[in-house]
């Protein structure tokens, strides 16, 4: 085997060799090529109203400020319109010491505990989003308030829409990437929220820890 | 063999890298290492031990494939390559095939709609589904072709007769697989093709016991639904394919066994020296027939891609409707001739005492046929025999089409070439921006409808449809049809006939009219009036305006 | 051989540039196709519509111009127009006749799902097969999409369509539309709101099978209610059946809560209302 290595480097390249060599690079670029088709042809799309595509809601379906939370089923959100310096619905919404001075604004929270993966659900006699699974709790705006959830709730891409279906206003991003609560403008007559767009919620300290009551 | 680290320190890191490369690529192709590729490719001789042989002796991909032909059967005749075409069109359909099973239900209430979904919202989809249904039409006359090849070689003799016999279990199994394909789309064509072709079944006799329960057998309940969807989506996509594998490999085989049969020319009467193949007349698979194979391979794809994209549009009608059967029901072409007959005989004939007659006569024909000389001059009668056979199906399969006596009458046939139930017409492709409402008569190729170039064409073609269907009486005539042949019926009614058909309208009147139904949507509606022309108070037709069909501005039938 | 390989590359290479070009041109090709695939069902959904809703909700679904299936005659709409505003304008997010309802969908589930279950109460037969209708899904989805096609700016170009506000008396509502015996009449015989079903032919009593024979209501209608006159009396029972119940039915004691539809006041239009009041209290009188 040595001596004929050997003998390979010494050899130059005869045209008919270099041929094969151009069809071979010509094989490879076209596989590579059909390898991207098919990824481009085998990832699903999604049409309006299917999870993974685009929900459009209208804004008389928003919940009222601090109001317990709308369910979106065919989306797998809830939307929720929040205002911590709001004094109505501070039972669900109140503000705590390492949050921002005010938190305001709509969200759509991903029905998906960040857990295991378990549907939480919204306990209106507790005023807060628990999971049955492992007990993990979140506040109305989805930041956790007890774990094993280790971040807080994921959100979805949310856009705001004039009458002639135009995007007037959309959700903010956070230092960690994640969407921000979004203000509503006054002339917005439809959300879009976009199940193909989801960002991590962020980790930041639980809730129980600041009433002392973490079990 | 020293490990790699040894050897690195025995003659250095790149010395070493480019000797292990060596022995992976000699491991990975089965005997050849980097220099004797290059001595290959660069179209020098082999050394002893020949490498090239390697992969066919020890390897797994390569052990079925001759490690070397006879030269005078690599060229294009006498194969025509036909048999390595046939195999290309299977792994072809597979891939296709396999791509469309990513988006296809076989579900009654789903399967149309994953349809539209492939060729409006997955992309590439309508190319790949293209490419699929063009394949499988390409793969039943490439099949066919090379049974005509090999009848016309009489490479069918001994000893090759099982060759052959199992290739005509290929050609069966790929016309049930392109037929068990044709369903799935579930549209009116699938359903009522398939419908027709599979009536027979309930015809076995005895009919209330076997044609009965075959009849359920074969379509999951009296008439297709989820059930026999099912059943022909499994045959379609695991069942047969796996049965064409199968004999596939033994007919492949059996084919290299006995080596691809010399031009008859070649041979001494009643020998067979295919596999005595002298040197100096051997084509080495390595290099020269896996290039050929990988030139073809790549002309074919390049083919099959342009032929899909510019030249060829798989058909999607209306849901399948199980309550209604669309005028111009049409078996697919490689079955027409199957329809013909249907035409002069009955079912039960056909398909339970022709057909098979005719398809044992296929299959044990080289157990028949015994004689010994395959050259063309000393075959005259099996070759004369074979000509008149397939001029015998080129007949049948127009007997198939709705030409040959399916009519009804003038009227509906007009209607059907203008507004078809199913299916495209001139009309119908006519931009929806030229459908402006109004009341329209045909048009002779000398008028026209003024600023309307495109409803003028349209016009001209109901104008040519009706010239078919309509005449002119001697006495009292109008229209610009010819003259009417008259003849009287026993009951005293009387046939009016022209050149195209035996059923005419005397001095018709008719007319289109497009009606704004919705904001986006017109009605076409197709009138006709016939008036007796032995009597004015009588009418044959009286304005029969039940042909209609909405036309959407969208429906893009321009395009599809 | 070198032929060979050049011919190799040389297709590879033309279907990559194929491909490439099937690629660029394939978004807006999906765009039309799109389109085309519910242009065509809107085209099924017409046929449909034709074959078995039009002969009640009229040939342009504007409830006039129906015809007889079998003898091809005119004859009055049963059924409810669908080519209006106020099922397929959305106004101010949501269709009047969808707020009626209480719908809380959409417009599109709102008439599918008519379509399919249909309404007994109103004589809506049941279409869909999930109900033991004769159309299968796929046909119920044409047909909706084709109402749903009516919708067009010209027809939602107005002011978005609101219900007609009843005024509590009955006189303030004759002052602004006086009504018409004689037209009255026809619309007691109209089968859309199918009166004689329960009441009856005027001349005939024994027709009544369910509700009060109602020919000599113009008087009787001033004594039932203290303070109320015929007319009030007529107006209310028409659009709040269960204000007040009458004790005898002809099969016995009226049933309460009404048998009467409680819809009359959403389907009917003020003209209508006032010729059948001032027709129904000009009886017995």
């Amino acid at each position: 085997m040595a001596e004929n290595a050997e003998t390979n480097s010494t050899a130059g390249i005869t045209r008919r060799e270099f041929l094969y060599y151009v069809w071979g690079a010509s094989m490879a670029v076209f596989t590579a090529q059909f390898a991207g088709l098919f990824i481009w042809f085998a990832l699903p799309r999604f049409r309006e109203g299917e999870f993974g595509g685009t929900f459009t809601v209208p804004i008389d379906r928003l919940p009222g400020v601090n109001d317990p939370p709308v369910d979106v089923p065919d989306g797998r959100f809830w939307l929720v319109n929040v205002d911590s310096a709001n004094p109505q619905g501070q039972e669900r919404m109140y503000r705590v010491a390492d949050d921002p001075d005010r938190i305001a604004g709509i969200a759509a929270l991903y029905k998906v505990c960040t857990h295991l993966g378990c549907i939480y659900k919204w306990v209106p006699t507790a005023n807060r989003f628990e999971c049955p699974c492992h007990g993990s709790k979140f506040r109305l705006d989805g930041r956790r308030i007890e774990s094993p959830a280790g971040r807080s709730i994921d959100r979805f891409e949310l856009v705001a829409l004039d009458a002639d279906e135009a995007v007037i206003a959309r959700a903010d991003e956070g230092r960690n990437r994640e969407w921000l609560e979004m203000t509503l403008p006054s002339n917005a007559v439809a959300l879009r929220i976009n199940t193909g767009n989801r960002r991590d919620g962020t980790t930041q300290r639980l809730l129980c820890e600041f009433f002392d009551n973490c079990p | 063999m020293a490990t790699f680290f040894e050897q690195v320190r025995e003659m250095g890191l790149k010395q070493a890298t480019v000797v292990k490369a060596d022995e992976i690529v000699e491991r990975v192709t089965v005997g050849m290492n980097i220099n004797d590729i290059r001595a290959m490719l660069r179209g020098d001789e082999p050394r002893r031990p020949n490498p090239r042989l390697r992969p066919h002796a020890d390897g797994f991909w390569f052990h079925i494939r001759p490690s070397f032909y006879h030269t005078e059967v690599t060229k294009i005749y006498p194969t025509f390559r036909l048999g390595w075409l046939s195999t290309f069109m299977f792994v072809w359909e597979t891939i296709t095939g396999i791509f469309l099973m990513i988006f296809y239900t076989p579900r009654p209430g789903t399967a149309f709609a994953d349809m539209w979904n492939i060729m409006s919202n997955v992309p590439l989809g309508q190319l790949v589904r293209d490419m699929h249904r063009l394949g499988a039409e390409v793969m039943v006359l490439v099949v066919a072709l090379h049974m005509l090849r090999t009848f016309v070689t009489g490479s069918y003799k001994k000893p090759r007769q099982f060759t052959w016999l199992t290739g005509m279990v290929l050609l069966c199994l790929t016309l049930v697989l392109s037929f068990s394909g044709y369903l799935l789309p579930w549209d009116q064509l699938a359903y009522w093709a398939v419908t027709v072709a599979v009536s027979a079944a309930e015809a076995a006799p005895p009919a209330e016991i076997v044609g009965y329960n075959l009849n359920l057998l074969v379509r999951g309940a009296p008439s297709f639904g989820a059930g026999g969807l099912l059943r022909w989506y499994l045959l379609h996509v695991l069942v047969l394919p796996l049965l064409l594998a199968i004999f596939f490999f033994v007919h492949y085989y059996k084919v290299v066994l006995y080596g691809i049969s010399l031009p008859p020319g070649r041979e001494e009467i009643g020998e067979d020296t295919a596999k005595r193949v002298p040197r100096d007349e051997r084509t080495y698979f390595m290099p020269d027939i896996i290039t050929s194979e990988l030139m073809w391979a790549a002309l074919a794809t390049l083919a099959l891609i342009a032929g899909s994209l510019w030249f060829y549009a798989a058909p999607l009608e209306n849901h399948a409707d199980p309550l209604v059967t669309p005028l111009h029901v049409v078996a697919p072409w490689y079955l027409s001739w199957s329809q013909g007959w249907l035409k002069l005989a009955s079912k039960e004939f056909i398909a339970f005492v022709f057909i098979p007659i005719l398809a044992v006569a296929f299959f044990l024909m080289p157990y028949i046929e015994v004689g010994k000389s395959r050259r063309y001059a000393d075959r005259r009668v099996g070759l004369s025999v074979s000509m008149l056979f397939i001029a015998f199906m080129l007949v049948s399969n127009w007997m198939g089409s709705p030409e040959y006596l399916v009519q009804s009458t003038p009227e509906i046939e007009v209607a059907q070439k203008l507004i078809p139930q199913e299916g495209h017409s001139h009309l119908l492709q006519t931009p929806y921006e030229a459908l402006v409402p109004g009341r329209y008569v045909p048009l002779a190729h000398n008028q026209e409808v003024p600023g309307n170039k495109e409803l003028t064409h349209a016009l001209h073609y109901f104008y040519d449809a009706m010239r078919l269907y309509s005449c002119r009486t001697a006495e009292n005539g109008s229209g610009p049809w010819e003259t009417c042949r008259e003849r009287v019926r026993d009951d005293g009614s009387i046939q009016y006939r022209n050149s195209h058909t035996s059923d005419a309208l005397p001095n018709p009147q008719a007319w289109l009219l497009i009606e704004q139904f919705q904001y986006n949507m017109v009605k076409l509606t197709l009138c006709f009036d016939v008036t007796d022309p032995r009597d004015p108070n009588v009418k044959l037709v009286d304005n029969d305006c039940s042909a209609f069909k909405y036309r959407h501005a969208n429906a893009n039938y321009e395009e599809y | 051989m070198q032929v060979k390989v050049v011919i190799g590359t040389l297709a590879f290479m033309l279907s990559m540039i194929i491909m490439g070009f099937a690629t660029l041109r394939e978004p807006a090709r999906m765009e039309r196709f799109t389109l085309a695939y519910e242009g065509r069902l809107i085209e099924q959904g017409a046929e449909v519509y034709k074959n078995n809703c039009a002969s009640c909700h009229g040939v342009y679904g504007k409830a006039e111009a129906c015809f007889d299936e079998a003898t091809g005659e005119q004859i009055a709409c049963a059924g409810i127009p669908l080519h209006t505003p106020e099922l397929l304008c959305d106004g101010d997010s949501v269709p009047l006749r969808l707020r009626q309802r209480d719908w809380a969908g959409t417009k599109y589930g709102y008439v599918a799902s008519v379509v399919a279950a249909g309404r007994t109460a109103s004589g809506m037969p049941t279409w869909g097969e999930a109900f033991g209708g004769p159309l299968r899904d796929n046909q119920v989805e044409n047909v909706t999409l084709f109402v749903l096609n009516w919708e067009s700016e010209e027809l939602c170009a107005g002011p978005p369509p609101e219900l007609y506000a009843w005024p509590d008396d009955v006189e303030d509502h004759l002052a602004a539309f006086p009504g018409d015996v004689a037209q009255g009449e026809a619309v007691y015989l109209n089968p859309t709101y199918a009166c004689t079903a329960c009441h009856g032919q005027m001349d005939n009593p024994a027709s009544a099978a369910i509700g009060p024979h109602l020919a000599q209501i113009g008087i009787i209608g001033a004594e039932r209610v203290a303070g109320q006159t015929a007319e009030q009396y007529i107006y209310e029972s028409i659009l709040y059946p269960n204000a007040y119940i009458v004790p005898d039915c002809p099969s016995g004691p009226c049933a309460s809560p009404s048998s009467m539809p409680g819809n009359f006041g959403e389907r009917m239009t003020p003209e209508e209302m006032s010729d059948l009041v001032v027709y129904l209290a000009s009886l017995g009188r």
